[in-house]
């Protein structure tokens, strides 16, 4: 080859040379002016790499306040933390806490976030400590079974779980893909198996079953299998269930259009009908089912409350389908809460009265027993006043006048009773209409809630208490009305007697003194057995027994709260959302959309199996003989490392770095390959017109150029890509070559008749290119060299 | 002297020479005619192997210039002056930097260099445009440098590949000319020139050849040529000249 005879080959070596040290210069410059700028932005962000192990965020607003008071933390319980601050962003503040070393244990690092709890101002508290790896996806039972065995490897400073992570603290960076490996290692020899039950099917000692699986599968298949089921609900599940409980919620509130269909229609499922509305708008319905000739639908447009008439139409209002019967919870509840405000108020006086009642019942009683007495002390007297007229030669009259003022205060005494027992007669006369309207209201006010719920019971409950009440009263108080009416004609004998006793009593001494007949004649008359034995056959007081049971029933009565039943009723109506039945039935159409998109997690079986040697499909096999349930399964890894976020930053810049040294490298090959060994390659190509490339000299030296320059620069800053093995650089090199060789004479090309000139000279190829060639060639690193070697 | 012998070449499967031989003496000016793509370019530009011969033999002062190797065949180079059709000056050196560059590997001062450079450029009448660059020159003064950088070596064979051809018919003369006084001047130096100019082959040649498809078909002294012609190039050229002259 030309070249190697000519002394030119020293040039090219030292523009090789040349160019490696001032491409790796330029490259490694690069890259650390990369590293520094992006480096250094992004540790005012989220903290230097590997200096801190806490993050916490807080309200820019409190943040004196707040440093404070994580200073006294830090002082307390971590003596010797250091704690710095980043940037200010969007009104929170970073602030970045670095632990002791001391302090860098599994106990402390457990509680580590739970010191700044109780601190106000802070939003957020993030682990960052580094170098860590954090496996995610652990069940509780399997991390307390690989903790000990990951603590265990080499280079491990500690570990410690968070939530469903396992959180690996390496000794040292350069560690962390030597001990991530030996994880991943360690995971790669288990697997988990899911097996699931149906949503909404409760599995009792979930656990228990767990331990009969796996104690089979060690028995009959010789498995190292260990059982970590967690009886823990997952946030999705619940989600799932909130959804479920807040359409099941919606529905009880969303009118319900039942639809009489008339005969000669039909009517299918998913058909849209209309009711006219209020305005001459209208209501479109969606036929949800169908059953015989009744169909219901729910309201897609409009509601209810805008109904006019009873009828529904077919969708376009042409033909009567059937008669609709709306229910309007919404409505009926408002109502409800009208009619008990309006029933409250009165409640207190139909208590006060019926306690009133009660006590003139008592009282009633207590009146009654002295009729009793009464007429038993008159009929003595009466007997006594019979005795007189007996012996009438023996008349004490101051005897018989004081038996005589004693029946007058007697019957007076009778007849105020009786007066009494008459107006207690109005007042129970009062109570039982009372008590028949109060149950009626109460019987209404039930009839609008839905049946089953607290208040629907509570509200029974008060209505037959009331029922109850009245009938006790009804009963109890129609024995004693009809004793009192027996009393009403006998009032005014008794007046008539009263009088009698008066009268006989005012003139008893002169009778006594002047005629002893006369006196025996009027005492008979004023003796009246005949309405003393009436008396007695009117007076059978009612039950005390019968009073005492409505007396319970009152206090029964009195113990339902109605005011607090009021006004819970009242706070639903309130909150219930203010929708219209359109709004409700798109929310549950939503609802029901996403329910339907999403897998509820049932109750669920986790066992830990090995990952080598076992054929999942017999265990599914065997599983399913043992559980009755129509189960699913899944099996996934047991836990993945994931990509830490912070350090995964960190990554990317150094990627960036590597990628910026790269492609310098690149650059600088590039260059040197168009502008300078371009010249040389274009001469050589001129030198040798080989059509075959491979026989082409410059072939090869284009390709040895561009592999040298790149892969020296490469290896001399160091560049190790994580993506690219270290002989890709050749590859590339290689490739550069070859573009190089096609497109040198485009790029970089020479005058030919110059270099003619100078082989006519008697010039050799070094000096051509020296003094001839170069020269007049494009500004680059061989121009710049070669000037020492030119003679003009 | 220069001796050439059954000189040869083929580019791909075209024979371009088909057995060249001549003789040029010391002080001899040779004229090389023929239709365009006879060989006449390729036969000067084998002479100093600016373009390698397949076969046959050139001998120059005794030197088998085809049988020396590439140190040698520079070293014999630095005495065989070329002048190209297009003139292959140095575009980024000035008139006096061209004429000087031949004698730049030389032992020679730079002084030295200068001082004959100014000579030739003098004897081309251009010592005047001697900083000029060749972008500023027309045809003729780019072809009279180019004569200027042949004659500063001192050459022992001066090859002149169509001096003239690249000019317009104007600048012709100057440059013939300037070739006539050369030839007129030299005593012991071969010149040997690639050229259609009949008139000024028939003034300043010593010995004409005439090519055709690759052979001599006819050579001798101009007079003979061009009065009794044996070839039917030979007749060609006559009744050319004879056209001039009348």
């Amino acid at each position: 080859m030309l070249l190697f005879k000519s002394d030119f080959i020293k040039d090219v070596v030292i523009l090789l040379l040349v160019t490696i040290i001032l491409g790796t210069l330029l490259s490694l410059v690069i890259g650390t002016i990369s590293d520094y700028y992006f480096g250094d932005a992004v540790d005012s962000l989220i903290g230097d790499y590997e200096n801190n192990d806490l993050l916490l965020i807080i309200d820019e607003r409190e943040k004196e306040e707040t440093v404070e008071k994580i200073k006294e933390v830090l002082q307390t319980k971590l003596p010797g933390a250091k704690l710095s601050t980043g940037i200010n962003l969007a009104g929170k503040s970073n602030l970045f806490i670095s632990v002791g070393k001391k302090y860098k244990r599994r106990a402390v690092f457990l509680n580590l976030e739970d010191y700044f709890n109780d601190i106000k101002g802070i939003t957020t508290t993030s682990l960052m400590t580094e170098p860590r790896l954090t496996i995610n996806g652990l069940k509780n039972k399997a991390s307390q079974l690989l903790e000990d065995k990951i603590a265990d490897l080499d280079h491990v400073a500690f570990t410690f779980p968070d939530g469903d992570s396992l959180e690996v603290i390496i000794d040292e960076a350069q560690f962390t893909a030597q001990v991530k490996e030996k994880i991943n290692t360690l995971l790669n020899d288990y697997q988990m198996l899911g097996i699931r039950f149906p949503i909404k099917e409760e599995v009792d000692n979930l656990v228990q079953l767990g331990s009969k699986l796996e104690k089979v599968l060690k028995d009959d298949y010789g498995l190292a299998v260990k059982n970590i089921t967690e009886l823990n609900s997952s946030e999705l599940g619940s989600l799932a269930k909130t959804m479920t409980e807040m359409k099941s919620f919606l529905s009880s509130y969303a009118s319900t259009i039942k639809i009489k269909v008339f005969t000669g229609q039909k009517i299918e499922v998913g058909d849209k009908l209309i009711i006219p509305a209020e305005d001459k708008k209208k209501i479109d319905l969606r036929v949800s089912n169908v059953n015989d000739m009744i169909a219901t639908a729910v309201i897609t447009t409009g509601d209810s409350s805008a109904a006019v008439g009873d009828l529904v139409y077919n969708s376009d209002s042409t033909t009567a389908v059937g008669k609709v019967e709306i229910n309007n919870p919404r409505q009926k509840l408002d109502y409800l809460v009208s009619e008990l405000k309006k029933l409250v108020p009165q409640l207190g006086s139909i208590f006060n009265d019926a306690d009133s009642i009660l006590a003139n019942l008592e009282e009633l009683f207590a009146t009654l027993q002295l009729l009793k007495g009464t007429t038993t002390e008159i009929e003595t007297l009466n007997q006594k006043l019979a005795g007189y007229t007996a012996n009438i030669e023996q008349l004490d009259g101051r005897e018989i006048k004081a038996n005589l003022d004693s029946l007058e205060h007697r019957l007076e005494q009778l007849v105020v009773i009786i007066t009494r027992l008459e107006f207690m007669r109005d007042l129970i006369l009062d109570l039982r209409v009372e008590l028949t309207q109060l149950e009626s209201r109460i019987n209404a006010a039930q009839a609008e809630l839905r049946v089953g719920s607290n208040y629907y019971n509570n509200l029974q409950q008060l209505a037959e208490n009331i029922a109850q009440l009245k009938i006790k009263v009804v009963d109890n108080t129609q024995e004693i009305i009809d004793q009192i009416n027996r009393y009403n004609p006998l009032l005014k004998e008794i007046k008539s007697w009263q009088k009698n006793v008066q009268d006989f009593n005012a003139v008893i001494d002169k009778l006594i003194k002047e005629s002893p007949q006369e006196f025996a004649k009027r005492l008979t008359a004023v003796s009246n057995k005949d309405l003393i034995t009436r008396l007695q056959q009117v007076r059978q007081p009612a039950s005390e027994e019968k009073l005492a049971a409505v007396k319970e029933q009152l206090v029964k009565l009195r113990a339902i709260d109605f005011a607090g039943i009021t006004a819970q009723l009242e706070y639903i109506e309130q909150s219930l959302p203010k929708l219209k039945d359109e709004e409700i039935t798109a929310s549950i159409d939503l609802l029901d959309h996403y329910l339907a998109g999403r897998a509820i997690p049932g109750a669920e079986i986790s066992l830990l199996l090995p990952a080598q040697n076992v054929d999942l499909k017999v265990i599914k096999e065997e599983i399913k003989t043992m559980i009755p349930q129509q189960i699913s399964f899944y099996d996934s890894p047991v836990g993945i490392i994931v990509p830490n976020l912070r350090n995964q930053i960190y990554q990317i810049l150094s990627e960036v770095k590597i990628v910026l040294t790269v492609v310098t490298a690149l650059l600088c090959t590039s260059l040197s390959l168009l502008f300078d060994h371009g010249l040389i390659i274009t001469s050589l190509q001129e030198l040798n017109t080989e059509k075959i490339f491979y026989s082409n000299p410059a072939f090869y030296y284009s390709l040895t150029m561009a592999v040298i320059t790149l892969s020296s620069i490469c290896y001399l800053t160091g560049i190790e890509s994580p993506y690219l093995p270290w002989w890709s650089s050749i590859l590339v090199g290689v490739g550069l070559g070859l573009i190089i060789f096609k497109e040198a004479a485009v790029i970089n090309d020479f005058a030919k008749a110059e270099f003619k000139a100078g082989e006519a000279f008697g010039f050799n190829y070094a000096q051509i290119m020296r003094q001839i060639i170069i020269p007049a060639a494009k500004p680059g690193l061989l121009k710049i060299l070669n000037q020492r070697q030119t003679y003009f | 002297m220069l001796k050439v012998i059954n000189l040869t070449k083929s580019y791909d499967s075209r024979q371009v020479l088909r057995g060249i031989t001549f003789d040029a003496q010391a002080g001899q000016t040779v004229v090389i005619m023929g239709p365009s793509g006879c060989g006449k370019s390729t036969t000067i530009r084998c002479l100093n192997r600016l373009t390698e011969p397949d076969g046959g033999k050139i001998l120059l002062n005794g030197i088998s210039v085809l049988e020396l190797n590439t140190e040698q065949l520079l070293k014999l180079r630095e005495k065989i002056a070329f002048v190209f059709q297009n003139f292959n000056l140095i575009e980024h050196l000035t008139v006096e930097e061209n004429v000087m560059l031949p004698l730049i590997k030389s032992d020679l001062v730079r002084q030295e260099i200068v001082t004959r450079a100014q000579q030739v450029l003098e004897q081309v009448q251009l010592a005047e445009r001697k900083n000029d660059y060749p972008a500023n020159l027309s045809g003729g003064q780019k072809q009279r440098v180019g004569i200027a950088r042949a004659l500063i070596i001192e050459p022992n064979l001066l090859l002149l590949d169509e001096p003239t051809a690249s000019l317009d018919p104007i600048l012709v003369k100057e440059v013939l000319d300037v070739i006539e006084d050369l030839t007129k001047t030299q005593d012991q130096r071969i010149v040997i020139i690639v050229t259609h100019q009949v008139a000024f082959a028939l003034k300043v040649a010593d010995l004409i050849l005439l090519l055709d498809q690759g052979q001599i078909v006819e050579q001798g002294h101009p007079e003979e040529i061009f009065s009794q012609p044996q070839s039917q190039l030979g007749q060609k050229y006559k009744q050319l000249l004879d056209y001039y002259r009348s």
